[in-house]
């Protein structure tokens, strides 16, 4: 007699993940009516990342050529490099993904949006520019600002050693005369001073009365500017209102600045996928790994989710992988045996030799060898055995650690993590319909 | 000649402890990105040195002896956000209450240390004699029969009972009424249930010190208890850290008892599930939020034991009219400020400083009661309520439950 | 620009800075130039150990005996330099059971003070070593920071009116019969070239001594052999673990402040200026160094350094090991020149030593009788009986924001610390650079290699005006680049998750590879 018994321990998809890949996978279970429970260890990477979700801005990699249409690389990219997840995906499986997402979060309360076919360009917190597909709102106004080179003011908060609001305006100022950079002590406007830590501060920010003294003390700053910029710090889930009260208080429009770790735009994404899943019905665990995954010996995949006391044991019909890379823990390169996947003990046969895994320069191009290395999957995004068959039935695997990409260079990786991760679904959908139920056919 | 002062044998102990078990945890792995120190309440506090990420540095950095001597360890609540919010998994709540423990038993703040030793002496935290407890429970018991107009019998270490129940100290130290609201719970759920004359205590102050031996001893005690009484079941009432420390506790005791253990909230919604409760939430007007408690959220779910999180909301839509979340919640919801046992840390000032970010939570959901399913936690908001002059309120979730329950004629 | 001086001191590493200093001790007038920044070579590439004389004590006594009364000079006057964290020679089963009996009767001789532990006692003090360990002889080996050391020993010749000029290439010597008479070197930066005119010239350049020697004319037999080294994420060990063995590869594992370093191998090069190290090379380090610390098997490494010994060359082609760890002043008459001499070999225990001797003949020629007083007086830093102690960053670490931020979390460095290495170094006219800053601070040496803490403080340099324009970000992509070369080797495990972490920020979130 416990809570979670041993039938409510039975899925139709077990989603590993809760990156980008793992959160879309699970966006298309619920849109299919497929019982599911998403397990994973930590946050993952998607913290780390910017809130701006990528397409891709770069192709091909070695020129660094920016590309102002994605999709017009995209199909670029799907003739030349076949083994490349989009290639995997293929063109309309693409489209139809990032379709779904933006329809999604243009909704939802970060209020994402895009151009169709065009990439826009916003300014990060080293001064430099990033081109990206879709935008949250207080991105998007970033990316206006910048397009529009009208008078703006960069605002760094005292004390918060992540942002200079001069290291932004001195390496823009030649492209953006009207740019100027401003610094303020929130200390001031607090009874109690916190030392300035992205949640912190964006705690702070959500309270209107903070905001309304905030205004005041900016106020005599603004000069000309049509546009304030502020490092990511702009609130939680409430960023709309709070960029949207601080442009009304002030008559400008504010918008956010990505940063180097924390970043929040990227933990607001994630809280909201997540949030939205709870609601729709998933199975939500995290905080403990996935030790084992294995054939169910009654069919289908069990696996084993770490306890203190005992593991437990989850089965479900089919699994998605999405233990994204080295970072979100789904690859590990090991000194004296190459690239393994972690879960299935796989070791990536491109494997090369340790020399060879980088280049002479960290930022060079055309990119480091070891990112394109990850999990060889088929057309349907089912993991491969060195012989060419799938390592279990009922497997797919979606995000980062799937070979063949170097999203970092591409800038790529939401794009990459969305459409698999659509795309895995979406193979087991056509699976089940065709009786498929897992390792029992 | 320069001289490096040589380390005591306390101290040398303690960098070798730290930095081993830094090690096992994980500590290579940290990437310095500041994830843990960036969700942390506490990492700001005035003139603070440490914070996660600098403790497990100075670990590694071979002098994590100098940890132990901080005043931070002790200001941290435990709540363990930095562990959850770690990309790489480094369980850091575990090593802060590591170092906990390397400060002499007589050195630890305030009465947390004092508070574990009754718990061991006189098997209860709060001195409570035997034969108060009996008195409580059926003064209790009387004023229940006055609200149902019926015989209420205590089933005092009932044998073979499904349920044997723990009950925090304070209830029948502060908060005897709360003791109606429990029965009236296992009474309406018609389920059979037993109280025990002895080590009925439900909380476990000797894990906020890392007194192994005392938590240890307490635990063996309670299990042979509940096995002489044959129980099928330990039910933890709302205490959110005895839950934790006994699940956790028979782990790194290698204790297996012949029952299973369940936290209260679980039960009650199975019960709802079952349909064993008629319920009015009209019974409980105005609007409610939730807390999550730490132990029973977000550290059992990296423990992988069962978390109350989904429970506690599917009885919360049954027992009140108006529920709403707060942000961040479940397993990155704040620490009430009590956790940890900060209540007996004697650190207020740092402890109402770092509830700000629990008492920002709740004013922006705008609810009037939070519902805390956890009596540290009911003392953690009520004291954040009251130091910041703010209008919400704490409530126990069994008073929510029990008033809805509607009793037939 | 002309600059007039009695002696000219050619190379910015410790030994140079030792001279430095002595010169100025004596009243001598003396100016020093430093191709790169301070410890460019062999004292800016080694363990950080400070010699007992245990390793040497066998093989080579004569260069162990200078060792042991350095050894004691050293804790006496630049005790803010060092930690006395002690030492350990531990044998291990396979290890020849004479050398613990050759080793004790050499110490005897040397003076070195050397005490045979019960191994149980010695793995309980250090809980990571070879538990398996047969032999244990605790030594006063000890650990130096040796670009604290050089600062100190600069800073204290400056205070005496000596000139530094870091950033600054010697480029030719005119001779005029037995002399130099004129001495170009070109400031990096700016291109200006300084003339100097000196008395004396004495070439501290270390590895580069030969291309000096060239310059002038001279011809110096020097070998290379370049030398590893690994360092960890955390440290390990309180004291130095050495092998009780003869000398051979990764064999010696030194505490470093907040890190611990292992090596070395011995490899003759012959470029000095691209040093690599192959992962094979990375992977016999481990291997041998976990003989010692076994947990350094799957421990994270953070970067891997290589240095060049010169070593005196001796006619019949030994192993390098064997060479004699002593050095050599070259007064270069055999040369026909009377205003060159040259310092080389030696070792980072023995800098002081070699400058003593170096100025002795400089002094000599100059005519200058005062003698040299430099093993007597405290270095700056180092007046109070201080060690340095990791426990006191914790102190430093007090001053609450703004001004109070910690920029380097790795190394727990914070902003006031940095702000006043840059308001130094501007005073010294020295390019800021957050390399500049990293040989004064340790920011950037911890396990982000700079990636954080890179960022962090380009920014705050452009907050305090001390850069501006896109310079900053060129300082910071230079920066990056010239740590990778250390940590390209080590990455794997954790190390390779950090630097995954860091090219998806720099690459993915800030698009600093390919900015449009």
């Amino acid at each position: 007699m416990t809570p979670m018994n041993r039938s409510s321990r039975s899925y139709d998809v077990a989603v590993i993940g809760c990156g980008l890949a793992g959160l879309s996978a699970a966006r298309q279970c619920v849109a299919h009516g497929l019982r599911t429970v998403l397990l994973a260890h930590t946050p993952g990477s998607l913290p780390y990342t910017s809130g701006a979700l990528d397409l891709l801005g770069v192709y091909p990699t070695e020129t660094k050529r920016f590309r102002s249409n994605p999709w017009e690389a995209l199909s670029e990219l799907i003739d030349r490099e076949p083994t490349h997840p989009y290639a995997r995906v293929g063109l309309r499986g693409v489209r139809a993904a990032i379709h779904d997402l933006e329809e999604y979060l243009a909704d939802s309360p970060l209020q994402y949006r895009h151009r169709p076919n065009e990439n826009m360009a916003i300014i990060t917190a080293a001064g430099t520019v990033k081109p990206s597909y879709m935008l949250p709102g207080s991105l998007a106004s970033n990316s206006l600002a910048f397009e529009s080179r009208r008078p703006t003011l960069i605002v760094a908060i005292e004390g918060f050693p992540n942002f200079s609001s001069e290291q932004v305006v001195d390496n823009l100022r030649d492209r953006w005369p009207g740019l100027r950079a401003t610094r303020i002590d929130l200390g001031q406007l607090q009874d109690k001073p916190r030392r300035p830590m992205a949640n912190q501060l964006a705690d702070e920010l959500e309270k209107p009365d903070f905001r309304a003294r905030l205004a005041e003390l900016l106020r005599p700053s603004l000069g000309q500017a049509k546009f304030l910029g502020f490092p990511a710090i702009l609130g939680h889930d409430g960023v709309a209102e709070v960029c949207r009260d601080l442009s009304a208080r002030l008559d400008v429009e504010v918008f956010e600045i990505p940063l180097i770790s924390p970043s929040l735009p990227g933990q607001r994404l994630q809280q909201l996928m997540e949030h939205d899943l709870r609601a729709a019905g998933v199975t939500w665990l995290q905080g403990a790994p996935v030790t084992r995954l294995e054939k169910h010996p009654d069919g289908g995949l069990q696996l084993f989710r770490k306890g203190k006391v005992a593991d437990t044991i989850y089965r479900a019909d089919h699994v998605v992988l999405a233990t994204g890379r080295f970072v979100g823990g789904g690859l590990e390169a090991r000194r004296d045996a190459g690239v393994c996947e972690t879960l299935l003990g796989v070791k990536i046969e491109a494997t090369v030799s340790r020399d060879d895994w980088h280049m002479s320069t960290f930022l060079g191009g055309p990119g480091h060898l070891i990112n394109r290395l990850g999990l060889s999957v088929d057309q349907s995004l089912r993991p491969l055995k060195p012989d060419g068959h799938p390592i279990l039935p009922g497997l797919v695997a979606a995000g980062g650690l799937l070979e063949g990409h170097d999203w970092v260079r591409e800038k790529s990786g939401a794009g990459i993590s969305v459409a698999t991760g659509y795309a895995a679904v979406h193979a087991i959908v056509s699976s089940r319909n065709k009786g498929g139920r897992g390792a029992d056919k | 000649m320069s001289s490096k002062k040589p380390l005591t044998p306390e101290q040398h102990h303690a960098r070798e402890t730290l930095r081993r078990l830094v090690y096992e945890a994980g500590g290579d792995r940290c990437l310095s990105c500041g994830a843990c120190v960036d969700g942390c309440p506490i990492a700001d506090w005035n003139d603070e040195r440490l914070d996660p990420r600098r403790l497990v540095r100075l670990v590694q950095n071979g002098v994590g002896e100098t940890v132990a001597d901080q005043d931070w360890i002790w200001h941290c609540t435990n709540c363990g956000r930095c562990s959850w919010n770690c990309p790489v998994g480094i369980d850091l709540s575990m090593i802060i209450a590591t170092a906990r423990g390397l400060v002499p038993r007589g050195d630890s703040p305030g009465n947390i240390q004092r508070t574990a030793d009754l718990h061991r002496a006189v098997h209860n935290n709060m001195q409570i004699s035997p034969e108060d407890w009996i008195d409580t429970v059926e003064w209790m018991a009387e004023e229940l029969e006055g609200e149902l107009g019926e015989k209420v019998e205590i089933p005092f270490d009932k044998q073979d009972a499904e349920l044997v129940v723990t009950i925090n100290s304070k209830l029948p130290q502060y908060y005897p009424m709360d003791l109606q609201d429990v029965f009236k719970i296992f009474r309406a759920a018609g389920v059979s249930w037993s109280l025990p004359r002895d080590w009925w205590e439900g909380t476990n102050y000797a894990m906020f010190t890392n007194d192994l031996d005392t938590w240890e001893y307490t635990l063996r005690q309670q299990v042979q208890k509940v096995e002489q009484l044959r129980g099928k079941v330990l039910a933890y009432t709302e205490c959110g850290h005895g839950y934790f420390a006994t699940l956790s506790g028979y782990e790194r005791f290698g204790i297996e008892p012949g029952f299973e253990v369940i936290h209260v909230v679980n039960l009650y919604a199975k019960w709802i599930r079952e349909g064993r409760f008629k319920l009015d939430p009209s019974r409980n007007p105005g609007s409610y939020t939730l807390h999550d408690p730490c132990n029973a959220v977000r550290k059992a779910a990296m423990a992988g034991y069962p978390s109350i999180a989904h429970d506690a909301r599917y009885v919360m839509e049954h027992v009140v009219q108006s529920y709403v979340e707060m942000t961040p919640n479940r397993e990155q919801n704040y620490c009430c400020s009590g956790g940890g046992g900060a209540l007996l840390a004697g650190f207020k000032h740092a402890r109402n400083h770092y509830g700000r970010s629990k008492v920002d939570q709740v004013d922006r959901c705008e609810a009037q009661f939070v519902c805390t399913p956890c009596v540290n936690c009911f003392d953690g908001i009520g004291n954040l309520a009251s130091e910041y002059d703010r209008p919400w309120r704490p409530i126990h979730m069994w008073k929510l439950l029990a008033r809805a329950i509607v009793l037939d004629e | 620009m002309k600059i007039q001086t009695q002696v000219l001191v050619i190379g910015g590493g410790l030994t140079g800075a030792g001279a430095l200093r002595d010169l100025a001790m004596r009243g001598i007038d003396a100016v020093l130039v430093e191709r790169r920044d301070l410890n460019a070579g062999a004292s800016g590439a080694n363990h950080g150990l400070l010699h007992s004389g245990g390793r040497y004590a066998v093989n080579d006594p004569e260069s162990a005996a200078e060792c042991v009364r350095e050894n004691a000079i050293l804790k006496r006057i630049a005790s803010g330099c060092i930690e006395d964290c002690g030492g350990l020679f531990i044998g291990l089963p396979g290890d020849p059971d004479s050398f613990a009996a050759d080793f004790l009767a050499s110490a005897e001789r040397i003076g070195l003070a050397a005490t045979v532990m019960d191994p149980k006692d010695a793995l309980e003090s250090e809980p990571l070593i070879n538990p398996h360990l047969t032999a244990a002889i605790r030594v006063p080996d000890a650990s130096i920071n040796p670009f604290m050391a050089t600062v100190a020993n600069l800073e204290a010749a400056q205070q005496l009116g000596g000139q530094v000029f870091f950033e600054t290439q010697v480029i030719s010597m005119e001779r005029e019969g037995g002399r130099i008479v004129r001495i170009e070197a070109i400031q990096q930066r700016t291109g200006k070239v300084l003339e100097i005119e000196a008395d004396q010239v004495l070439s501290a350049a270390g590895p580069w001594v030969d291309q000096i020697g060239a310059l002038a004319g001279v011809d110096i037999p020097v070998a290379y052999s370049k030398g590893s080294l690994l360092i960890t994420n955390s440290r390990l060990t309180d004291g130095v673990i050495n092998r009780l063995r003869p000398p051979s590869d990764g064999d010696i594992v030194v505490p470093g402040e907040t890190v611990t370093i292992t090596g070395t191998t011995s490899i003759r090069v012959t470029n000095l200026d691209h040093l690599t190290t192959s992962s094979a090379e990375v992977d016999l380090l481990v291997e041998s160094a976990s003989a010692l610390i076994p947990r350094l098997i799957d421990t994270r490494f953070i970067r891997v350094y290589a240095g060049v010994r010169p070593l005196v060359l001796q006619k019949d082609g030994a192993d390098d090991r064997k060479l004699k760890r002593t050095f050599s002043v070259f007064d270069h008459e055999d040369d026909g020149l009377g205003n060159l001499a040259t310092v080389t070999g030696g070792k980072l225990t023995t800098y002081r030593l070699m400058a003593e001797k170096a100025v002795d003949l400089v002094s000599e020629r100059l005519g200058v009788s005062v003698q040299c007083t430099s093993a007597e007086v405290p270095l700056p830093g180092s007046e109070q009986d201080h060690s340095l102690d990791v426990a006191d960053r914790l102190q430093g670490l007090r001053t609450p924001p703004p001004g109070g931020e910690v920029l380097c979390e790795c190394e727990m460095i914070g902003r006031r610390q940095v702000e006043t290495v840059v308001d130094q170094l501007t005073l010294e006219q020295h390019p800021v650079t957050p390399n500049a800053i990293r040989l004064r601070s340790r920011l950037g040496m911890g396990s982000c290699q700079g990636g954080f803490c890179g960022f962090r403080t380009i920014g705050m340099l452009y907050e305090n005006g001390v850069v501006s324009g896109r310079r900053g970000n060129e300082m910071l992509i230079e920066f990056l680049e010239k740590r990778w070369h250390g940590i390209k080797p080590v990455l794997w495990g954790d190390q390779l998750v950090q630097e995954q972490l860091l090219e998806a920020i720099y690459c993915g979130t800030l698009n600093i590879d390919g900015a449009l």
